[in-house]
């Protein structure tokens, strides 16, 4: 067992506007991580590249000290992934979305999943298309929390939130992380809030990351 | 480079999701009954004896693509779902892109879905060609037994193969 969550070791690919070169870094499990950049700067590449099935880059990603490339189901298994781009059933409830969808996690708990949107006041019977944006945030975070994810992973999840509905985030991810052994790592480009939030900052410029280094 | 291999797990998965599914989604019953309406009309037109056919040879075309388009609705309901309010359809790939599934397996088991009408069906026709022709003709050609195999189930697998 790996004592790091998420390695990235020299991965280089291409993006839209930039190119990723060289990202290298180690996460440690039990802090929330944040990659602040400017739009189009290469944040949510780097997420794309852990979650998609297909190899988009060169070098390794490991997950658990396991390398994710041809691993997409057991590498998903661990991921909880919370972002606008997420896709769940519009037409139906968070009940029935996790009904429908937790199925493909092995240990999907859906006592646990009422439990946690109940403690972030979301309510159940909603349907998903009929939620505020905070509330499809808190429930792709409930639906993470509930599959037992070691890896969380947020694009972008809190822009255009309410203070309200930030703060209710962060005390989430903080009473996890001292429940759990999870790792949170998030993107922004509100470098305030990451800096007043999270643990361990890094800056993405033109597909570069600099070093982690501790929030102030 | 991966294996063209089942995984029984994904596959129990997609069975269950797809049972829970379709309860939520009725509209698949429109997508059954056109299945089965162009199937059975596609088959009845494979039982033509084709070696008998001299000049225009376009029906056998015609013929398995009412069968192909059949297959290729039954297939439908694994592969996309209709957002009612919007009439908006989502592909089912898009929806499980960040779960613990494989594209791979959603391919193997809409083939496996859809080969299972198609076998029957081919069955039914042989048989029922191999009865009408030797009761008729005393024997059968290749290219009569050929065909109803070709467009009843290469062509419907290896159409749902290359899907998206």
């Amino acid at each position: 067992m790996s004592e790091f969550c998420l390695q990235f070791e020299n991965v280089n690919g291409t993006g839209r506007k930039f190119r990723l070169q060289d990202v290298n870094f180690s996460l440690e499990p039990g802090y929330i991580y944040a990659i602040a950049g400017e739009n189009g700067a290469g944040k949510s590449t780097l997420m794309k590249y852990i979650l998609s099935e297909k190899k988009l880059y060169t070098g390794t990603i490991r997950l658990e000290g396991e390398d994710i490339a041809g691993r997409h189901r057991p590498a998903m298994q661990q991921i909880g992934f919370v972002s606008e781009d997420n896709r769940f059933f519009n037409e139906r409830s968070a009940i029935q979305n996790a009904q429908l969808l937790g199925c493909f996690y092995d240990g999907f708990d859906m006592d646990l999943y009422k439990q946690t949107l109940k403690e972030m006041e979301v309510a159940p019977e909603r349907t998903y298309f009929k939620m505020a944006r905070g509330e499809k945030i808190k429930m792709q975070l409930a639906f993470a929390i509930a599959h037992k994810s070691k890896l969380l992973l947020l694009d972008e999840a809190t822009a255009g939130l309410d203070p309200v509905y930030r703060i209710e985030l962060f005390r989430v991810l903080r009473k996890l992380l001292a429940e759990e052994n999870v790792t949170v790592l998030m993107n922004s480009h509100n470098m305030t809030e990451i800096e007043k939030n999270t643990d361990y900052t890094a800056i993405m410029k033109d597909g570069r990351l600099e070093a982690f280094h501790e929030s102030i | 480079m991966k294996v063209f291999k089942p995984d029984e797990k994904q596959q129990q998965i997609l069975e269950d999701f797809f049972l829970e599914e379709t309860t939520y989604f009725p509209n698949h019953v429109l997508l059954k009954f056109l299945a089965y309406f162009l199937m059975s009309i596609g088959s009845i037109l494979m039982l033509i004896p084709y070696g008998e056919i001299r000049e225009d040879k376009s029906v056998l075309g015609i013929t398995a693509m009412l069968f192909v388009m059949g297959t290729y609705f039954y297939a439908t309901q694994y592969a996309t779902y209709t957002e009612t309010l919007w009439n908006k359809v989502v592909q089912v790939k898009e929806l499980v892109k960040y779960l613990p599934v494989e594209r791979m397996q959603i391919t193997i088991f809409r083939i496996r879905k859809v080969l299972k009408p198609c076998l029957i069906y081919t069955f039914v026709v042989l048989a029922l060609k191999c009865g009408i022709y030797y009761g008729a003709y005393g024997n059968i050609g290749a290219i009569d037994l050929l065909i109803p195999v070709l467009g009843m189930v290469v062509y419907p697998v290896v159409i749902e193969l290359f899907r998206y």
